[in-house]
Protein backbone atom coordinates (compact mmCIF):
# COMPACT_ATOMS: atom_id res chain seq x y z
CA UNK A 1 0.00 0.00 0.00
CA UNK A 2 1.36 3.24 -0.85
CA UNK A 3 2.23 6.04 1.88
CA UNK A 4 -0.40 7.99 -0.08
CA UNK A 5 -3.38 5.60 0.36
CA UNK A 6 -1.85 4.85 3.98
CA UNK A 7 -2.63 8.70 4.81
CA UNK A 8 -6.06 9.13 2.98
CA UNK A 9 -7.22 5.58 5.12
CA UNK A 10 -5.79 7.30 8.16
CA UNK A 11 -8.55 10.50 7.70
CA UNK A 12 -10.58 8.69 6.83
CA UNK A 13 -10.78 6.21 9.71
CA UNK A 14 -10.25 8.71 11.72
CA UNK A 15 -13.31 10.75 11.15
CA UNK A 16 -15.23 7.32 11.21
CA UNK A 17 -14.28 6.81 15.01
CA UNK A 18 -16.21 10.02 15.65
CA UNK A 19 -17.82 8.60 18.88
CA UNK A 20 -14.33 7.33 20.25
CA UNK A 21 -12.70 11.07 19.76
CA UNK A 22 -15.99 12.72 20.99
CA UNK A 23 -15.86 10.72 24.22
CA UNK A 24 -11.96 11.50 24.98
CA UNK A 25 -12.69 15.39 24.30
CA UNK A 26 -15.64 15.56 26.49
CA UNK A 27 -13.84 13.21 29.29
CA UNK A 28 -10.96 15.58 29.40
CA UNK A 29 -13.18 18.63 29.50
CA UNK A 30 -14.48 17.14 32.33
CA UNK A 31 -11.61 16.19 34.16
CA UNK A 32 -10.39 19.45 33.94
CA UNK A 33 -12.92 20.52 35.75
CA UNK A 34 -13.39 18.03 38.07
CA UNK A 35 -14.78 19.17 41.44
CA UNK A 36 -14.96 22.28 40.48
CA UNK A 37 -18.73 24.01 40.97
CA UNK A 38 -19.54 25.91 37.31
CA UNK A 39 -17.09 23.89 36.02
CA UNK A 40 -16.07 24.66 32.08
CA UNK A 41 -18.32 27.93 32.34
CA UNK A 42 -15.24 29.35 34.53
CA UNK A 43 -14.09 30.12 30.60
CA UNK A 44 -17.08 31.68 30.12
CA UNK A 45 -17.54 33.30 33.41
CA UNK A 46 -13.65 34.90 32.73
CA UNK A 47 -14.43 35.86 28.94
CA UNK A 48 -17.96 37.64 29.82
CA UNK A 49 -15.89 39.74 32.48
CA UNK A 50 -12.86 40.39 29.50
CA UNK A 51 -15.49 41.16 27.10
CA UNK A 52 -17.07 44.07 29.96
CA UNK A 53 -13.80 45.27 30.69
CA UNK A 54 -12.38 45.95 27.72
CA UNK A 55 -15.54 46.89 25.73
CA UNK A 56 -15.98 49.85 28.28
CA UNK A 57 -12.39 51.01 28.27
CA UNK A 58 -11.72 49.98 24.17
CA UNK A 59 -15.30 51.67 23.58
CA UNK A 60 -13.63 55.07 24.98
CA UNK A 61 -10.41 54.80 23.79
CA UNK A 62 -11.83 54.14 20.51
CA UNK A 63 -14.39 55.98 20.53
CA UNK A 64 -17.28 53.90 19.81
CA UNK A 65 -20.92 53.27 20.32
CA UNK A 66 -20.79 51.07 22.99
CA UNK A 67 -24.00 49.39 22.02
CA UNK A 68 -22.17 48.11 18.57
CA UNK A 69 -18.71 47.68 20.17
CA UNK A 70 -19.95 44.98 22.62
CA UNK A 71 -21.03 42.83 20.34
CA UNK A 72 -18.81 42.90 17.76
CA UNK A 73 -15.73 42.73 20.39
CA UNK A 74 -17.90 39.27 22.51
CA UNK A 75 -18.16 37.50 18.70
CA UNK A 76 -14.30 38.23 18.11
CA UNK A 77 -13.13 37.51 21.44
CA UNK A 78 -15.17 34.07 21.64
CA UNK A 79 -13.90 33.28 17.87
CA UNK A 80 -10.66 33.83 18.64
CA UNK A 81 -10.65 31.81 21.82
CA UNK A 82 -11.45 29.43 19.46
CA UNK A 83 -8.66 29.47 17.13
CA UNK A 84 -6.08 30.02 19.52
CA UNK A 85 -7.29 27.21 22.13
CA UNK A 86 -7.28 24.68 19.58
CA UNK A 87 -3.98 25.73 17.36
CA UNK A 88 -1.82 25.80 21.05
CA UNK A 89 -3.88 22.63 21.91
CA UNK A 90 -2.77 20.82 18.13
CA UNK A 91 0.99 21.43 19.00
CA UNK A 92 0.51 18.84 21.81
CA UNK A 93 -2.03 16.33 19.49
CA UNK A 94 0.46 13.72 19.55
CA UNK A 95 2.83 14.18 22.43
CA UNK A 96 -0.02 14.44 24.63
CA UNK A 97 -0.96 10.70 23.43
CA UNK A 98 1.72 9.15 23.65
CA UNK A 99 0.87 6.37 25.54
CA UNK A 100 -1.80 5.33 23.25
CA UNK A 101 -0.06 5.65 19.76
CA UNK A 102 2.61 3.42 21.12
CA UNK A 103 0.18 1.02 22.75
CA UNK A 104 -1.88 0.30 19.68
CA UNK A 105 -2.96 1.43 16.44
CA UNK A 106 -5.69 4.44 16.41
CA UNK A 107 -5.58 6.69 12.90
CA UNK A 108 -3.23 9.77 14.13
CA UNK A 109 -6.35 12.42 12.57
CA UNK A 110 -8.02 10.95 15.51
CA UNK A 111 -6.48 12.46 17.73
CA UNK A 112 -6.32 15.73 15.71
CA UNK A 113 -10.07 15.43 15.60
CA UNK A 114 -10.11 14.91 19.01
CA UNK A 115 -8.16 18.83 19.61
CA UNK A 116 -10.75 20.40 17.83
CA UNK A 117 -13.50 18.89 19.03
CA UNK A 118 -12.20 19.42 22.81
CA UNK A 119 -12.34 23.15 21.80
CA UNK A 120 -15.46 22.81 20.30
CA UNK A 121 -17.11 22.39 23.14
CA UNK A 122 -15.45 25.04 24.99
CA UNK A 123 -16.91 27.56 22.25
CA UNK A 124 -20.41 26.24 23.12
CA UNK A 125 -20.06 26.98 26.41
CA UNK A 126 -18.68 30.05 25.21
CA UNK A 127 -21.74 30.96 23.01
CA UNK A 128 -23.57 31.07 25.75
CA UNK A 129 -22.34 34.93 26.13
CA UNK A 130 -23.23 35.63 22.35
CA UNK A 131 -26.76 34.58 22.93
CA UNK A 132 -26.93 37.21 25.62
CA UNK A 133 -25.25 39.78 24.12
CA UNK A 134 -27.52 39.64 20.93
CA UNK A 135 -30.53 40.06 23.04
CA UNK A 136 -29.14 42.57 25.63
CA UNK A 137 -28.23 45.19 22.54
CA UNK A 138 -30.48 43.85 20.16
CA UNK A 139 -28.18 42.82 17.46
CA UNK A 140 -29.64 42.97 14.21
CA UNK A 141 -30.32 39.50 13.08
CA UNK A 142 -32.11 38.61 9.09
CA UNK A 143 -31.44 35.87 6.23
CA UNK A 144 -27.83 37.26 5.91
CA UNK A 145 -27.08 35.97 9.27
CA UNK A 146 -26.93 32.55 7.90
CA UNK A 147 -24.13 33.00 6.13
CA UNK A 148 -22.21 32.39 9.42
CA UNK A 149 -22.99 28.70 8.95
CA UNK A 150 -20.95 28.28 5.59
CA UNK A 151 -18.41 31.00 7.39
CA UNK A 152 -18.12 28.35 10.33
CA UNK A 153 -18.10 25.39 8.83
CA UNK A 154 -15.36 27.15 6.40
CA UNK A 155 -13.17 28.03 9.53
CA UNK A 156 -13.59 24.88 11.60
CA UNK A 157 -12.02 23.32 8.41
CA UNK A 158 -9.10 25.65 8.32
CA UNK A 159 -8.81 24.79 11.99
CA UNK A 160 -8.73 21.34 10.97
CA UNK A 161 -5.76 21.06 8.01
CA UNK A 162 -3.86 23.82 10.71
CA UNK A 163 -3.95 21.58 13.71
CA UNK A 164 -3.04 18.47 11.88
CA UNK A 165 0.11 20.47 10.25
CA UNK A 166 0.73 21.94 13.88
CA UNK A 167 0.33 18.05 15.44
CA UNK A 168 2.89 16.75 12.96
CA UNK A 169 5.66 19.62 13.13
CA UNK A 170 5.54 19.53 17.15
CA UNK A 171 6.20 16.04 17.21
CA UNK A 172 9.20 16.66 15.56
CA UNK A 173 10.24 19.71 16.50
CA UNK A 174 9.34 20.26 20.12
CA UNK A 175 9.88 24.06 19.80
CA UNK A 176 7.45 24.75 17.28
CA UNK A 177 4.93 24.87 19.86
CA UNK A 178 6.40 27.46 21.85
CA UNK A 179 6.79 29.62 18.74
CA UNK A 180 3.24 29.06 17.89
CA UNK A 181 2.03 30.30 21.51
CA UNK A 182 4.17 33.31 21.26
CA UNK A 183 2.84 33.76 17.20
CA UNK A 184 -0.47 33.79 18.31
CA UNK A 185 -0.45 36.32 21.26
CA UNK A 186 0.97 38.83 18.76
CA UNK A 187 -1.65 38.13 15.95
CA UNK A 188 -3.93 38.76 18.57
CA UNK A 189 -3.37 42.37 18.93
CA UNK A 190 -2.95 42.40 15.01
CA UNK A 191 -6.32 41.53 14.43
CA UNK A 192 -8.91 43.04 13.84
CA UNK A 193 -11.01 41.49 17.13
CA UNK A 194 -10.27 44.42 19.93
CA UNK A 195 -10.07 46.90 16.92
CA UNK A 196 -12.21 46.97 13.47
CA UNK A 197 -10.78 47.73 10.04
CA UNK A 198 -12.86 51.19 9.82
CA UNK A 199 -10.42 52.28 12.45
CA UNK A 200 -7.11 51.74 10.65
CA UNK A 201 -6.29 55.40 8.98
CA UNK A 202 -4.58 54.48 5.32
CA UNK A 203 -3.50 51.40 6.62
CA UNK A 204 -6.01 48.71 5.74
CA UNK A 205 -3.57 46.11 4.78
CA UNK A 206 -3.00 45.40 8.20
CA UNK A 207 -5.98 43.54 8.16
CA UNK A 208 -6.39 42.73 4.54
CA UNK A 209 -3.52 40.80 4.47
CA UNK A 210 -4.15 39.25 7.61
CA UNK A 211 -6.20 35.51 7.29
CA UNK A 212 -7.30 35.33 10.66
CA UNK A 213 -8.92 38.44 9.94
CA UNK A 214 -10.60 36.62 6.89
CA UNK A 215 -11.51 33.41 8.92
CA UNK A 216 -13.26 35.76 12.09
CA UNK A 217 -14.77 38.16 9.59
CA UNK A 218 -16.92 35.36 7.62
CA UNK A 219 -18.32 34.29 10.53
CA UNK A 220 -18.20 37.44 12.74
CA UNK A 221 -19.52 39.94 9.96
CA UNK A 222 -23.03 38.10 9.39
CA UNK A 223 -23.79 37.68 12.75
CA UNK A 224 -23.39 41.29 14.12
CA UNK A 225 -25.85 42.62 11.15
CA UNK A 226 -22.35 43.78 9.07
CA UNK A 227 -21.32 42.45 5.42
CA UNK A 228 -17.61 40.54 5.51
CA UNK A 229 -15.37 42.16 3.25
CA UNK A 230 -15.15 41.01 0.06
CA UNK A 231 -11.83 39.51 -0.10
CA UNK A 232 -12.55 37.33 3.02
CA UNK A 233 -14.37 34.45 1.66
CA UNK A 234 -11.93 34.05 -1.53
CA UNK A 235 -8.83 34.22 0.91
CA UNK A 236 -10.56 31.98 3.94
CA UNK A 237 -11.65 29.59 0.97
CA UNK A 238 -8.13 29.56 -0.81
CA UNK A 239 -6.50 28.71 2.49
CA UNK A 240 -8.87 25.64 3.01
CA UNK A 241 -7.80 24.61 -0.61
CA UNK A 242 -4.19 25.10 -0.39
CA UNK A 243 -3.76 24.28 3.19
CA UNK A 244 -5.87 21.24 3.23
CA UNK A 245 -3.67 19.86 0.50
CA UNK A 246 -0.05 21.24 1.92
CA UNK A 247 -1.07 19.40 5.17
CA UNK A 248 -1.84 16.29 3.57
CA UNK A 249 1.53 16.08 1.29
CA UNK A 250 3.30 16.87 4.85
CA UNK A 251 1.11 13.82 6.47
CA UNK A 252 1.82 11.66 3.55
CA UNK A 253 5.38 12.18 4.31
CA UNK A 254 5.87 11.92 8.08
CA UNK A 255 3.21 9.90 9.05
CA UNK A 256 5.06 6.72 9.53
CA UNK A 257 7.58 8.22 11.52
CA UNK A 258 5.72 10.23 13.69
CA UNK A 259 5.65 7.39 16.58
CA UNK A 260 9.05 7.37 16.51
CA UNK A 261 9.13 11.32 17.20
CA UNK A 262 7.17 11.26 20.18
CA UNK B 1 -5.77 -18.91 9.84
CA UNK B 2 -4.49 -16.05 11.32
CA UNK B 3 -0.24 -15.40 11.00
CA UNK B 4 2.31 -13.17 11.47
CA UNK B 5 4.90 -12.62 8.50
CA UNK B 6 8.35 -10.10 8.82
CA UNK B 7 10.56 -10.11 6.03
CA UNK B 8 13.76 -8.56 6.43
CA UNK B 9 12.91 -6.08 8.84
CA UNK B 10 14.55 -3.40 10.06
CA UNK B 11 13.28 -0.52 12.36
CA UNK B 12 15.51 2.06 13.41
CA UNK B 13 14.74 4.89 15.98
CA UNK B 14 16.02 8.38 15.08
CA UNK B 15 17.38 9.64 18.20
CA UNK B 16 15.51 13.33 18.49
CA UNK B 17 17.55 14.81 21.47
CA UNK B 18 17.64 18.40 22.53
CA UNK B 19 20.48 18.84 20.40
CA UNK B 20 18.88 17.14 17.26
CA UNK B 21 15.58 18.03 17.69
CA UNK B 22 16.15 21.76 17.73
CA UNK B 23 15.17 24.07 15.25
CA UNK B 24 17.56 26.29 15.67
CA UNK B 25 20.20 23.95 14.13
CA UNK B 26 18.11 23.73 11.10
CA UNK B 27 18.00 26.81 10.58
CA UNK B 28 21.97 27.74 11.68
CA UNK B 29 22.56 25.00 9.32
CA UNK B 30 20.90 26.12 6.57
CA UNK B 31 21.72 29.65 7.13
CA UNK B 32 25.64 28.44 6.61
CA UNK B 33 24.83 26.30 4.40
CA UNK B 34 25.58 23.24 6.45
CA UNK B 35 29.01 24.62 7.44
CA UNK B 36 27.95 25.01 10.99
CA UNK B 37 26.39 22.21 12.93
CA UNK B 38 26.35 19.76 9.76
CA UNK B 39 25.35 17.36 11.77
CA UNK B 40 21.88 18.62 12.71
CA UNK B 41 21.11 17.56 8.88
CA UNK B 42 21.39 13.73 9.57
CA UNK B 43 19.77 11.96 12.67
CA UNK B 44 21.69 9.79 14.59
CA UNK B 45 19.31 6.46 14.46
CA UNK B 46 19.35 3.32 16.90
CA UNK B 47 18.84 0.02 15.10
CA UNK B 48 16.20 -1.97 17.20
CA UNK B 49 15.48 -4.42 14.50
CA UNK B 50 18.08 -5.87 12.39
CA UNK B 51 17.15 -7.98 8.88
CA UNK B 52 14.60 -9.80 11.18
CA UNK B 53 13.03 -12.87 9.08
CA UNK B 54 10.14 -14.29 11.22
CA UNK B 55 6.94 -16.49 10.16
CA UNK B 56 4.34 -17.24 12.69
CA UNK B 57 1.40 -19.12 11.85
CA UNK B 58 -1.85 -20.57 13.30
CA UNK B 59 -1.67 -22.25 17.33
CA UNK B 60 1.92 -20.50 17.64
CA UNK B 61 2.58 -19.72 21.40
CA UNK B 62 5.66 -18.25 20.67
CA UNK B 63 7.48 -16.75 23.67
CA UNK B 64 10.07 -13.90 23.33
CA UNK B 65 13.26 -14.20 25.38
CA UNK B 66 16.30 -11.91 25.26
CA UNK B 67 18.16 -9.34 27.65
CA UNK B 68 17.04 -5.91 28.28
CA UNK B 69 17.36 -3.53 25.10
CA UNK B 70 17.23 -6.98 22.89
CA UNK B 71 14.03 -5.41 20.77
CA UNK B 72 11.69 -7.50 22.08
CA UNK B 73 9.18 -4.55 22.87
CA UNK B 74 10.03 -3.31 19.53
CA UNK B 75 9.36 -6.18 17.75
CA UNK B 76 5.64 -6.77 19.49
CA UNK B 77 5.29 -2.82 18.35
CA UNK B 78 5.38 -3.71 14.51
CA UNK B 79 3.40 -6.87 15.38
CA UNK B 80 0.63 -4.82 16.58
CA UNK B 81 1.23 -2.18 13.66
CA UNK B 82 2.51 0.51 15.61
CA UNK B 83 5.85 0.94 14.38
CA UNK B 84 5.71 0.51 10.69
CA UNK B 85 9.35 -1.08 9.94
CA UNK B 86 12.51 1.32 8.52
CA UNK B 87 12.86 -0.55 5.55
CA UNK B 88 10.97 -4.50 4.83
CA UNK B 89 7.60 -5.58 5.09
CA UNK B 90 5.01 -6.66 7.89
CA UNK B 91 2.20 -8.57 7.09
CA UNK B 92 -0.40 -9.38 9.91
CA UNK B 93 -3.50 -11.63 9.10
CA UNK B 94 -6.09 -11.35 11.49
CA UNK B 95 -7.61 -9.56 14.52
CA UNK B 96 -4.45 -8.06 16.46
CA UNK B 97 -5.16 -7.24 20.09
CA UNK B 98 -2.08 -5.90 22.15
CA UNK B 99 -1.75 -6.03 25.89
CA UNK B 100 1.74 -4.01 26.00
CA UNK B 101 1.62 -1.01 28.22
CA UNK B 102 -1.58 -0.54 30.67
CA UNK B 103 -2.96 1.38 28.05
CA UNK B 104 -5.91 2.57 30.39
CA UNK B 105 -6.96 6.27 30.40
CA UNK B 106 -6.38 7.12 34.08
CA UNK B 107 -8.73 9.46 35.15
CA UNK B 108 -11.17 7.41 33.41
CA UNK B 109 -13.36 5.01 35.07
CA UNK B 110 -13.39 1.54 34.47
CA UNK B 111 -16.37 1.25 33.00
CA UNK B 112 -15.63 4.68 31.34
CA UNK B 113 -12.49 2.88 30.30
CA UNK B 114 -14.51 0.18 28.51
CA UNK B 115 -16.90 2.27 26.87
CA UNK B 116 -14.05 4.08 24.88
CA UNK B 117 -12.46 0.88 23.89
CA UNK B 118 -15.99 -0.67 22.60
CA UNK B 119 -16.52 2.76 20.44
CA UNK B 120 -12.83 1.99 19.33
CA UNK B 121 -13.64 -0.77 17.67
CA UNK B 122 -16.60 -0.15 16.27
CA UNK B 123 -19.28 -1.97 18.51
CA UNK B 124 -22.53 -0.29 18.36
CA UNK B 125 -24.60 -0.08 21.49
CA UNK B 126 -25.65 -3.39 22.57
CA UNK B 127 -22.29 -4.96 21.72
CA UNK B 128 -20.97 -2.39 23.99
CA UNK B 129 -23.32 -3.31 26.87
CA UNK B 130 -22.34 -6.62 26.28
CA UNK B 131 -19.07 -6.37 26.37
CA UNK B 132 -19.27 -4.19 29.75
CA UNK B 133 -21.18 -7.21 31.23
CA UNK B 134 -18.33 -9.43 30.29
CA UNK B 135 -15.24 -7.55 31.71
CA UNK B 136 -16.90 -7.01 34.87
CA UNK B 137 -17.89 -10.16 35.42
CA UNK B 138 -14.34 -11.11 34.52
CA UNK B 139 -12.15 -8.80 36.04
CA UNK B 140 -14.08 -9.14 39.20
CA UNK B 141 -13.96 -5.57 39.77
CA UNK B 142 -17.32 -5.19 41.23
CA UNK B 143 -18.40 -0.71 42.35
CA UNK B 144 -14.27 -0.23 41.37
CA UNK B 145 -15.41 -0.12 37.65
CA UNK B 146 -16.68 3.13 38.82
CA UNK B 147 -13.94 4.33 40.19
CA UNK B 148 -10.91 6.59 38.64
CA UNK B 149 -8.93 3.65 36.94
CA UNK B 150 -5.95 5.72 39.01
CA UNK B 151 -7.30 4.79 41.81
CA UNK B 152 -6.43 1.15 41.30
CA UNK B 153 -3.91 -0.98 42.59
CA UNK B 154 -1.66 -2.57 40.47
CA UNK B 155 -3.41 -5.65 40.26
CA UNK B 156 -6.43 -4.33 39.49
CA UNK B 157 -5.63 -2.12 36.56
CA UNK B 158 -3.53 -4.98 35.15
CA UNK B 159 -7.36 -7.03 35.69
CA UNK B 160 -8.58 -4.91 33.60
CA UNK B 161 -6.23 -3.88 30.58
CA UNK B 162 -5.94 -8.22 30.09
CA UNK B 163 -9.92 -8.05 30.03
CA UNK B 164 -10.27 -5.46 27.73
CA UNK B 165 -7.68 -6.81 25.46
CA UNK B 166 -8.83 -10.44 25.42
CA UNK B 167 -12.59 -9.66 25.14
CA UNK B 168 -14.16 -10.75 21.83
CA UNK B 169 -11.36 -13.26 21.00
CA UNK B 170 -8.76 -11.69 19.65
CA UNK B 171 -6.70 -13.59 16.88
CA UNK B 172 -3.81 -12.86 17.76
CA UNK B 173 -2.75 -11.53 21.32
CA UNK B 174 0.52 -9.62 22.00
CA UNK B 175 2.09 -9.14 25.36
CA UNK B 176 4.56 -7.79 26.97
CA UNK B 177 5.82 -8.92 30.38
CA UNK B 178 4.48 -6.83 32.98
CA UNK B 179 0.86 -8.63 32.73
CA UNK B 180 2.27 -11.73 34.95
CA UNK B 181 2.63 -9.44 37.80
CA UNK B 182 -0.51 -9.28 39.95
CA UNK B 183 -2.52 -10.42 42.66
CA UNK B 184 -2.21 -14.25 43.11
CA UNK B 185 -5.67 -15.15 42.29
CA UNK B 186 -5.57 -13.73 38.62
CA UNK B 187 -3.22 -15.65 36.86
CA UNK B 188 -4.11 -18.60 37.31
CA UNK B 189 -7.50 -16.93 35.68
CA UNK B 190 -5.32 -15.40 33.03
CA UNK B 191 -3.68 -18.26 32.11
CA UNK B 192 -7.15 -20.50 31.56
CA UNK B 193 -8.14 -17.61 29.10
CA UNK B 194 -5.14 -17.09 27.81
CA UNK B 195 -4.91 -21.43 27.05
CA UNK B 196 -8.27 -20.69 25.69
CA UNK B 197 -7.35 -18.51 22.62
CA UNK B 198 -4.61 -20.83 22.06
CA UNK B 199 -7.22 -23.76 22.02
CA UNK B 200 -9.18 -22.29 19.52
CA UNK B 201 -5.83 -22.04 16.93
CA UNK B 202 -5.16 -18.36 17.18
CA UNK B 203 -1.07 -16.65 18.23
CA UNK B 204 -0.08 -15.25 21.28
CA UNK B 205 2.96 -13.91 21.15
CA UNK B 206 4.71 -13.43 24.93
CA UNK B 207 7.77 -11.25 25.62
CA UNK B 208 8.97 -12.33 29.22
CA UNK B 209 11.90 -12.49 31.04
CA UNK B 210 10.45 -15.87 33.08
CA UNK B 211 11.06 -19.14 31.82
CA UNK B 212 8.34 -20.69 34.06
CA UNK B 213 6.18 -18.38 32.61
CA UNK B 214 7.07 -18.85 29.02
CA UNK B 215 6.95 -22.60 29.16
CA UNK B 216 4.24 -22.60 30.90
CA UNK B 217 2.46 -20.93 28.03
CA UNK B 218 4.47 -20.99 24.91
CA UNK B 219 5.11 -23.93 22.74
CA UNK B 220 7.92 -22.03 20.99
CA UNK B 221 10.24 -19.59 21.76
CA UNK B 222 12.34 -17.21 19.74
CA UNK B 223 15.49 -15.55 21.37
CA UNK B 224 16.64 -11.63 20.05
CA UNK B 225 19.67 -9.87 21.08
CA UNK B 226 20.67 -6.87 19.42
CA UNK B 227 17.67 -6.79 17.17
CA UNK B 228 18.21 -10.31 15.19
CA UNK B 229 16.79 -13.55 16.38
CA UNK B 230 20.11 -15.86 17.68
CA UNK B 231 17.51 -18.85 18.02
CA UNK B 232 14.03 -19.80 17.29
CA UNK B 233 12.61 -23.39 18.27
CA UNK B 234 11.22 -25.33 20.32
CA UNK B 235 11.31 -24.42 24.38
CA UNK B 236 14.47 -26.89 25.48
CA UNK B 237 16.50 -26.42 22.67
CA UNK B 238 16.37 -22.42 22.84
CA UNK B 239 16.58 -22.23 26.53
CA UNK B 240 19.83 -24.35 26.57
CA UNK B 241 21.04 -22.36 24.31
CA UNK B 242 20.05 -19.03 26.03
CA UNK B 243 21.71 -20.85 29.09
CA UNK B 244 25.33 -20.78 27.72
CA UNK B 245 24.76 -17.52 26.93
CA UNK B 246 25.25 -17.55 22.88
Amino acid sequence: MSQQQKAADDLIAGVGLFRYWAHLAWHEIKVRYRGSLIGPFWITLSLALMIAGLGLLYSQLFRQDIATYIPFLAFGLVLWTLVAGTLTDACHAFVANAGTIKQMKVPFSAHVLQTVFRNLIVLVHNAVILAGIVVLFDVPAGVTSLTAVPGFVVLVANLAWMSLFLAVVCARFRDVGQIVASLLQIAFFLSPILWDRSMLRGHTWLADYNPFYALIDIVRAPLIGATAAEWSWPMALGMLGIGAVGSFLVFRRSRSRIVYWI
Amino acid sequence: MASIVFRDVTIEFPMLNFEHRSIKKKVASAATGGLIVAEARRVPCVRALADVDLRIGGGDRVGLIGPNGAGKTTLLRAMAGVYEPTRGQVDVEGRVMSLLDIGLQPDMTGTENIRLRGLLQGLGRGARAEMADEIASFSELGDFLDMPVRTYSSGMAMRLAFALATHGAPEILLMDEWIMVGDAAFPKKASDRMRAFVDRANVLVLASHSEAIIRENCNRVVYISGGRILADGAPDDVFSLYGQGV
